[in-house]
């Protein structure tokens, strides 16, 4: 684990402690009376501090409701979530939590530069220009400041909307299917790129994902769910080291792990998800820049 | 249909490289042409039409009265469009940020649209006494309408991770409106008011028929009354040329703004609700009883708060006693009810002819784009044309009776339905267009499989809103050129003080205006159901 | 001042006849402060109120202490309400309009009469000429439907089969008539017919009132609440009325260059105006107003009203009528 360090409102990095998620004995219902839906049903899930999680599971297994209500963005018909003991809400307003959405999330009106900054306004934090020049080269859109979403890949937009999430300097990373509308040569270089960036970053942080690849080699352990009711039938631990990298995609360990996580959901490893050959193009050198190097260095 | 396929590739053929301009000039010339040749052989002599060059040189002579007159009318018409689309605006956020009271402002919102400007004009000049207060009202009155529905439709035409990502840091409705609702609804904005622009003008002018010394209005009676054909024309056609510009100046602002994502639809999406359908109509029927108090409510509460007397100004218990509770109650009920279906008889052929025919000639239009360029501005210009001028010349042309009425209610839906469902067309997603370019398919295959149904909510938008357009039209036209009708019998009052009479129609008339907008809205959520599931999301 | 837009002494010097300033001196000078005053006129500004034009013009209101504004009538705009609801002290109403407001709980009175006689008009072409009553049997005649009733009091009057007659909803319109629709019209002598004429198409008119067509026209109404409360001005303001149309009448076609040069952006034809004035004339003053003096009725005037008005429908009592200020006027 690299040390947790984050940045306050001026962009200088501090010591944090990382929050652990508790998702206790929850239930979600949907509709009413006739026409109603059992999402979730005694849902019990804990992101330890620090750690990546991926929730992987058949399409409609309420792996989206789970993160949904972490981010508060919806409520459970029972039970709790808590982060650090507190109900989501408060902490989402100091900016500590963030959300990458499967669309990017773009505000097609808004430059690349202006899309980043938009989350520290809306997290009530200053401008800090160089913070946000320094995310748009982290995650290698130098020379796009200025462009709209519309001029950009979908790819570059994805990676615009990671820079985004960053940009608060969150504790907490939400990541809902970032790249379920990237096409697949992009989804496997951000696949590369992302957990670099996670790990130099330093957030708790919860993956939802169809790709059983893309879980391994995100996460710390990979969290997986039934059909509905959405129940947690396998918590499979990922042994890897870190820093990840391309080259761990081959390894033993890995084929392993995703073997495992195939078999509890009852499918090939292949599929859902991507095949397992390395890109045949070569990955971008992407310039490894400090995040801190904006504020105080 | 079969017939339309071949002209339609006959035509792509023969006229391959005119450029757009070329088109759209050549139609406005020949209009031009054939309407100086009828007005100086057909109608020659007669006091009906003026030719072009008789217009041009009556617009030369009065050149300087005319500019004041229009000075005085587009001062109202702006004042009016102004606060009539800030208060749509107003009402818009209000309604985005409390879900539960959109419903109830919408719905207040078309009956305060609804209401006949025959019944609000005097008392508004009443209210306001002398100045240019009720042609500033009357002009804001026509515009807020249109520009609140497309917008209420253009906060909601944002992809559900906007307001996430918002409410994702914890931030409310308030900064979603801010951040992500206020800029995306932009382009159906300037939709609302570029089609605002005409209404404000002609809010204006019909302003001024409630007493005022000065503007176009005025000068429209003055021309009328001495049998001045030349000088109506003059006005009508510095009216329909000032609306224009209006229109196209907003237009081009719009352009700026643009982002590259054109309005879709018209129409409010219907939200989906998933609650049962014992529990959808208790909704449905607190709604109507809710909106039915509030605007009874406010009814009474304007009223009174102005101080207007009872002798003109009527409280809803007048009403209910004028129609239900006097011996004379029977005999009132007969007199407006009939005078309502007179009226009915005429609009609603003329209104669903209007739909029909302006549905066909989008298509015919998307299938023979060059019809379509050559066709557009001339239609601005007709819906921009004053009521008052063109009715004389239908009434010519088709007769004072049904059918000429027929025609009036017909030509006032038909070219807003014409301008909704060509956008609707234009709309269908480019791959859909792709996928059936690949298979070869025909235009008109294309046309009724793909674009049809993507146009449909558009359509049904204009549908909706044509519903009180229509009813304004039929009564204008009773009280301005049949003397036929509810419109006529409003008018009466004018010279009886039947006010009690005058109010009842009111109230009879709205409901009407409401009640086929609702079941537009029914037949809508069928025909979506059944032909465009796709379109309810 | 008054609230008209364009300054008095503008328009004085306009007329060339700055003279007629003098009368405005007096009051204005030992710095008075004028009441507000307003007069709701029942149509746009034209010739048809040239007599207030020239009491506003001459400064004979403020003579009176009385600062008057003229509010402009229009087709969307009954001169009832705004005297009703206190807008205007007085307005310009009829016999025909006032009778039934005031049977409809309207709380005013007729307090004089401007047109003794009524301007409705039968107005044909000289070559399929309506002279009397008599002709208009076979004929298609372009109305209003609202005034169906007054047709059928004048067939009644004088014993004319109404059933033979068609009649044609045109409205309010000349067109008709001049592109031969119908054969003649139901409408008022200083309108419909003058603009036919300024086009240059000769015709004929017969004047209902010469048929039995008694209804006041152009009648002053006043509440009862002003004429118990603001009698004072009621009489001022009426006092300046008639000093206006006796000045009118002295010189109609002076009276039609005032108006033509108070309003300047109703594009006002001088013509029109001349015409209007004079044949406008012939309906307000009679040997009845000669006697007494302008707006004056007697009670068999009332009567053959009351009369006209029952058979046109309308039930009226003679009461709505009150002469009192008429009578400290003229005292």
């Amino acid at each position: 684990m690299p040390d947790h360090r984050l940045f306050d409102a001026e962009g200088r990095p501090r010591p944090v402690s990382l929050p652990e998620v508790r998702v206790a004995d929850v239930t979600k219902r949907f509709g009413r009376r006739k026409s109603e839906v059992v999402a979730l049903d005694g849902f019990d899930l804990t992101l330890a501090p620090g750690t990546m999680t991926a929730l992987v599971g058949p399409s409609g297994c309420g792996k989206s409701t789970v993160l949904r209500m972490i981010a508060g963005l919806d409520r459970a018909t029972s039970g709790g979530v808590t982060i650090d003991g507190q109900p989501p809400g408060a902490v989402n307003r100091r900016g500590e939590v963030a959300v990458a959405f499967q669309d990017a999330a773009l505000l097609p009106w808004r430059t690349v530069e202006a899309n980043i900054a938009l989350a520290r306004q809306l997290a009530g934090q200053d401008r800090a220009d160089e913070l946000v020049a320094n995310l748009i080269m982290m995650v290698g859109l130098a020379g796009f400041e200025r462009a709209r979403p519309a001029e950009l890949s979908g790819g570059m937009r994805q990676r615009a909307a990671i820079a985004r999430c960053l940009a608060t300097g969150p504790r907490l990373l939400l990541l809902d299917e970032p790249f379920g509308a990237v096409d697949e040569l992009t989804r496997r270089r951000l696949n590369i790129e992302l957990p670099r960036l996670w790990e130099e970053h330093g957030a708790t942080g919860l993956l939802v994902t169809h790709s059983i690849p893309e879980a391994v080699l995100l996460a710390d352990e990979v969290v997986v769910m039934s059909p509905r009711p959405g129940r947690v039938i396998a918590r499979i631990p990922v042994p890897l080291s870190r820093p990840r990298n391309a080259a761990q995609l081959k390894s033993q360990t890995f084929l392993e792990v995703a073997d495992r996580v195939a078999e509890a959901l009852g499918v090939d490893r292949d599929e859902p998800g991507v095949p397992l050959q390395p890109a045949a193009a070569p990955m971008p050198a992407i310039p490894r820049i400090k995040l801190a190097a904006g504020g105080a260095g | 249909m079969t017939a339309i396929t071949e002209g339609a590739s006959g035509s792509r053929q023969r006229f391959p490289a005119l450029p757009g301009w070329a088109i759209t000039t050549a139609g406005i010339v020949a209009f031009l042409l054939l309407w100086e040749v009828v007005a100086r052989t057909l109608l020659a002599g007669s006091y009906i039409i003026a030719a072009p060059s008789e217009i041009v040189a009556r617009i030369d002579e009065g050149a300087a009265l005319y500019g004041r007159a229009l000075r005085t009318t587009l001062w109202a018409a702006l004042l009016g469009f102004l606060i009539g689309n800030a208060t749509a605006i107003l009402l818009a956020g209000v309604a985005s940020l409390a879900a539960r009271a959109e419903r109830l402002v919408q719905a207040l919102a078309l009956v305060v649209f609804c209401l006949p400007l025959v019944a609000t004009g005097p008392i508004l000049r009443v209210i306001f006494g002398p100045g240019i207060g009720p042609q500033v009202t009357l002009a804001a009155l026509a515009v807020y309408y249109t520009t609140l529905i497309p917008l209420l439709v253009g906060f909601k035409a944002v992809p559900s991770s906007w307001p996430d990502l918002v409410a994702s840091y914890g931030r409310g409705r308030f900064q979603t409106l801010i951040h992500v609702r206020a800029r995306a609804s932009i382009p159906y904005l300037v939709a609302g008011l570029q089609i605002a622009a005409p209404a404000a003008f002609l809010g204006a002018m019909v302003g001024e028929f409630t007493g005022a010394e000065r503007g176009l209005g005025v000068l429209t009676i003055q021309a009328i009354r001495t049998l001045d054909v030349a000088g109506t024309w003059a006005i009508a056609v510095i009216a329909t040329v000032t609306s224009i510009a209006g229109y196209v100046a907003i237009g081009w602002v719009g352009k700026r703004f643009s982002h590259g994502a054109p309005p879709v639809l018209l129409a409010a999406p219907p939200t989906p609700d998933r609650s049962a359908p014992g529990r959808r109509i208790v909704t449905g029927v607190l709604a109507v009883v809710l909106t039915t108090v509030v605007a009874i409510g406010l009814w009474w509460a304007l009223l009174e708060l102005f101080d207007l007397h009872p002798f003109f100004a009527k409280r809803p218990s007048d009403v209910w006693n004028y129609l239900f509770n006097l011996p004379a109650s029977g005999a009132n009920r007969e007199r407006v009810l009939s005078a309502l279906a007179e009226t009915l008889s005429v609009t609603v052929p003329g209104y669903i002819a209007g739909l029909v025919i302006g549905f066909l000639a989008a298509c015919l239009f998307e299938l023979y784009p060059a019809a379509g360029r050559a066709a557009t501005p001339i239609a601005i210009a007709l819906r921009s044309i004053p009521i008052i001028a063109t009715a004389p010349l239908i009434v010519l042309a088709f007769g004072r009776g049904a059918f000429g009425m027929l025609i009036i209610v017909g030509t006032l839906t038909f070219f807003p339905t014409l301008v909704a469902v060509a956008q609707g067309l234009r709309q269908t997603p480019g791959q859909v267009v792709d996928l059936f370019g690949v298979y070869r398919a025909g235009g008109v295959r294309t046309l009724v499989t793909a674009r049809i149904p993507s146009a449909l909510p558009a359509f049904f938008a204009a549908a909706r809103m044509a519903v009180p357009a229509a009813v304004l039209a039929a009564t204008v036209a009773e009280w301005l050129a049949t003397g036929t009708g509810i419109g006529n019998l409003m008018a009466l009052t004018a010279s009886t003080s039947a006010y009690n009479l005058l109010w009842s129609c009111v109230v009879v008339l709205t409901l009407v205006s409401v009640a086929g907008y609702g079941l537009v809205a029914l037949v809508e959520r069928y025909v979506l159901h059944r032909f465009a599931p796709e379109q309810l999301r | 001042m008054s609230r008209l837009l364009l300054p008095r002494r503008k328009v004085l010097q306009l007329m060339g006849a700055a003279g007629a300033g003098a009368l405005a001196a007096p009051r204005a000078a030992f710095g008075q402060a004028l009441t507000p005053a307003t007069l709701q006129l029942s149509w746009l500004h034209s010739a048809q109120f040239g007599g207030s034009y020239i009491a506003l013009d001459r400064g004979i209101w403020e003579a009176e202490g009385l600062d008057v504004t003229l509010l402009p009538g229009g087709p969307n705009a009954p001169v009832e309400p705004p005297v009703v609801a206190g807008t205007a002290l007085m307005g310009i109403s009829a016999a025909d309009y006032a009778g039934p407001a005031i049977m409809e709980g309207a709380p005013f009175k007729i307090i004089a009469v401007a047109m003794q006689k009524n301007p409705f008009t039968i107005c044909s072409l000289p070559a399929n000429p309506v002279n009397t009553p008599a002709d208009l049997v076979g004929k298609r005649i372009g109305m209003a439907t609202t005034n169906t009733p007054i047709l059928q009091a004048i067939c009644t009057f004088n014993d004319v089969d109404f059933n033979a007659i068609t009649i044609v909803p045109t409205q309010y319109d000349a067109a008709p008539l001049a592109n031969g629709e119908v054969d003649c019209l139901l409408c008022w002598l200083t309108d419909l017919p003058i603009a036919l004429t300024l086009r240059g198409i000769p015709n004929v008119t017969m004047l209902l009132a010469d048929y039995g067509y008694s209804v006041h026209s152009q009648t002053y109404i006043v509440t009862d609440d002003s004429l118990a409360n603001r009698r004072d001005e009621v009489i001022r303001l009426l006092r300046g009325e008639i000093a206006g149309w006796n000045a009118y009448r002295e010189d109609t076609d002076a009276a039609a260059e005032l108006t033509v040069a108070m309003f300047p952006d109703l594009g006002l034809d001088l013509e029109v105006q001349k015409l209007t004035a004079s044949e406008q004339i012939k309906l307000m003053f009679s040997p009845l107003t000669d006697e007494f003096g302008f707006g004056w009725w007697t009670d068999e005037t009332v009567a053959e009203n009351v009369a006209t008005l029952a058979a046109i429908g309308i039930t009226v009592t003679p009461d709505i009528w009150d002469r009192s200020i008429l009578e400290e006027i003229y005292a």
